[in-house]
């Protein structure tokens, strides 16, 4: 069926090729999606402190899937900046899939990660881990994780327990209980850093985001809990466009709604857990993304899910190629470029009141 | 073939909402419920989807205990058609409508051609098709309750029921959206019509339940039922009944300002 754009509720004017509705052209969006995804990535490995001409990248990119790397420019491509631009991409898809699932189940475009002090309790858990269990090897290795997911999972059930009112979750009380509850596991973070000065600084480093550690290791550590995520709240696409209707009528259009959101929740706070541990707090992107995602094509889950999946990783590659490109050689903390894009849009959202 | 609520009771906290409520909806049958604000008639749709559980006494589906029911389950054989107001402005009236094939679909089946028929008939029904593209957002209160009322005939339930389905709608809105449920009932669907407007209900429905501070205090047919000594006692002295019947053999209500 085909979608009419709408001023009135805010559609972007997109041009008419790109109006699509689900049930005929869904795969369209995508495609143009993963293409941009793929362009970016390409470009992501081929610039830096030292620039690989696109044709040196695929020599490189082919002899690195035959397992014969050789010299220093393989090197720096396959172990260095492919690793680095897929943990971006996993990472980015994580947030925004987390992002698109709190903002299914709250029915509130505003809830995400970051604000709902997800990101907070993880980077508490994975910061206390990475500090205090750094000598255990075992710990070190599995802990981080499990913590980051624990801590993640009782900030979001404190923040939904601090907001609720009834059985409403006011959005102002959803903010504020997320930002209060956000900063107490913020400093709790910067208690634990203290009490172990000598590993403060590199924890410090991941923790304001950042991919330069980046590495097969971790990626190999968090796509799996993303994959998971990404199938979970893919298939929970038509149950999030029932909960749209209001927990009620969802129920009698047969949606067993009590399980149904406590699973997401889980299921959306895992895929913070994992990307937090891997690469500190990154804000903004699942706010951001699932966000202009409905702005563009509409607040049908069956296409939202997908395509922020996609955009949330070619957004935080390119964030990426900025925060390593714009003060060459020097970095910037990638949550400085996602906040410097996603605090304005924040605020143009919470101006505009919610449309959707 | 009947929706059954036996000894039904439930309260807010202290406060007592439904009281020992039985009644009983047979196939083919079109009930109305009326009574003022607070009698506990929204509490009692909640209570025949289970959206809220009876402190007491219970509901049976054409001899199953509700409670025996998957949400799914109840769907295929219960649809209510809400107050309009409540649909999200979003979607395409369309992808509402196809929302009706869920408890069928389950959550991963994706819609099969005959779904698409169904949804398409649905919408015919209640003359929404030539809108089937258009956002919720940008239709009237009428339009969006013919689109709800779409959503649950595609849901092939096998009882509805309509809760203030003619509030906020103009008189032309409120005879149609009256007609659907009638049609349906002609289908052999059981209809529960949660009502306000006295008159249309005595001239719609084969039999009125009257709920008063969460009691059933009448149940039978709308020109026994609907009597001025009811009336005043369910909702205080200002109403009057006429002694005239209107052309059509119904009672004629009116309020006394």
């Amino acid at each position: 069926m085909a979608r009419s754009g709408n001023k009135r509720l805010g559609r972007l004017p997109l041009p008419r090729l790109l109006q699509f509705g689900v049930a005929s052209g869904s795969l369209a969006p995508l495609l143009v999606s993963a293409t941009a995804l793929v362009l970016i990535s390409v470009l992501a490995v081929s610039v830096g402190s030292v620039k690989i001409p696109l044709t040196e990248v695929f020599a490189s990119l082919s002899r690195g899937l035959m397992g014969t790397t050789d010299g220093v420019q393989d090197t720096i491509v396959w172990q260095v900046r492919v690793p680095r631009v897929l943990l971006a991409a996993v990472v980015g898809s994580a947030l925004a899939l987390a992002g698109a699932g709190y903002q299914g189940v709250f029915r509130n475009p505003l809830a995400d990660p970051y604000l709902l002090g997800a990101s907070s309790g993880a980077a508490f858990g994975a910061a206390s881990i990475k500090v205090l269990g750094a000598s255990v090897p075992l710990l070190a290795r599995i802990g981080v994780p499990v913590s980051a997911f624990g801590c993640a999972l009782l900030a979001v059930v404190l923040v939904i327990a601090l907001a609720r009112q009834g059985p409403r979750v006011p959005l102002t009380n959803l903010i504020l209980a997320g930002a209060v509850l956000g900063s107490v596991f913020t400093a709790a973070t910067s208690f634990v850093m203290l009490s172990d000065p000598e590993r403060a600084t590199g924890v410090l480093s991941w923790l304001l985001g950042s991919f330069g550690t980046a590495s097969w290791t971790k990626l190999a550590a968090v796509t799996p809990f993303v994959g998971v995520a990404l199938v979970a709240i893919s298939t929970a696409s038509r149950a999030l466009n029932l909960l749209q209707l209001g927990e009620k009528q969802a129920a009698q259009l047969g949606l067993p709604v009590e399980a149904f959101k406590y699973g997401l929740i889980a299921v959306a706070t895992l895929a913070t857990a994992a990307a937090v541990s891997v690469a500190g707090i990154i804000g903004f992107v699942g706010l951001l993304v699932p966000h202009a995602v409905r702005l563009a094509f509409g607040p049908d889950h069956r296409l939202l899910v997908p395509l922020a999946a996609v955009l949330g990783a070619a957004f935080l590659v390119a964030a990426d190629l900025a925060a390593r490109t714009v003060i060459a050689p020097a970095e910037l903390p990638i949550g400085v470029i996602t906040a410097l894009i996603g605090g304005p849009f924040f605020l143009y959202l919470l101006r505009r009141g919610r449309a959707l | 073939m009947s929706l059954r609520a036996e000894a039904l009771s439930f309260s807010y906290g202290e406060r007592p909402v439904l009281r020992e409520v039985a009644f009983v909806l047979e196939a083919g049958e079109l009930v109305g419920v009326v009574g003022p604000n607070g009698a506990g008639k929204s509490t009692l749709i909640d209570l025949l989807t289970r959206v809220r559980a009876p402190g007491s006494g219970r509901v049976s589906l054409d001899g199953v205990p509700l409670s025996k029911l998957s949400r799914l389950e109840l769907a295929r054989k219960i649809a209510v058609v809400p107050q309009a107001v409540s649909l999200p402005h979003a979607f395409s009236v369309g992808d509402i409508v196809m929302m009706g094939r869920t408890p069928h679909l389950g959550f991963l089946a994706p819609e099969s051609d005959e779904d698409r028929e169904i949804v398409g008939a649905a919408m015919r029904t209640t003359d929404v098709w030539e809108f089937r593209d258009r956002l919720v957002g940008n239709l009237s209160g009428g339009e969006r309750q013919r689109v709800a009322f779409a959503r649950a005939l595609a849901q092939q339930p096998r009882y509805l029921l309509l809760d203030e389905p003619t509030a906020h709608l103009d008189l032309r809105y409120q005879v149609e959206v009256l007609r659907y449920a009638r049609d349906a009932t002609r289908r052999g669907l059981g209809a529960l019509l949660v009502l306000h407007d006295l008159n249309l209900c005595a001239r719609v429905c084969d039999r009125v339940v009257v709920l008063s501070e969460g009691v059933v205090v009448a149940n039978g047919l709308p020109r026994t039922v609907v009597s001025e000594q009811l009336l005043k006692q369910v909702y205080g002295p200002d109403v009057r009944v006429l002694d005239a019947l209107d052309p059509d053999g119904h009672p004629i209500v009116l309020p006394t300002v």
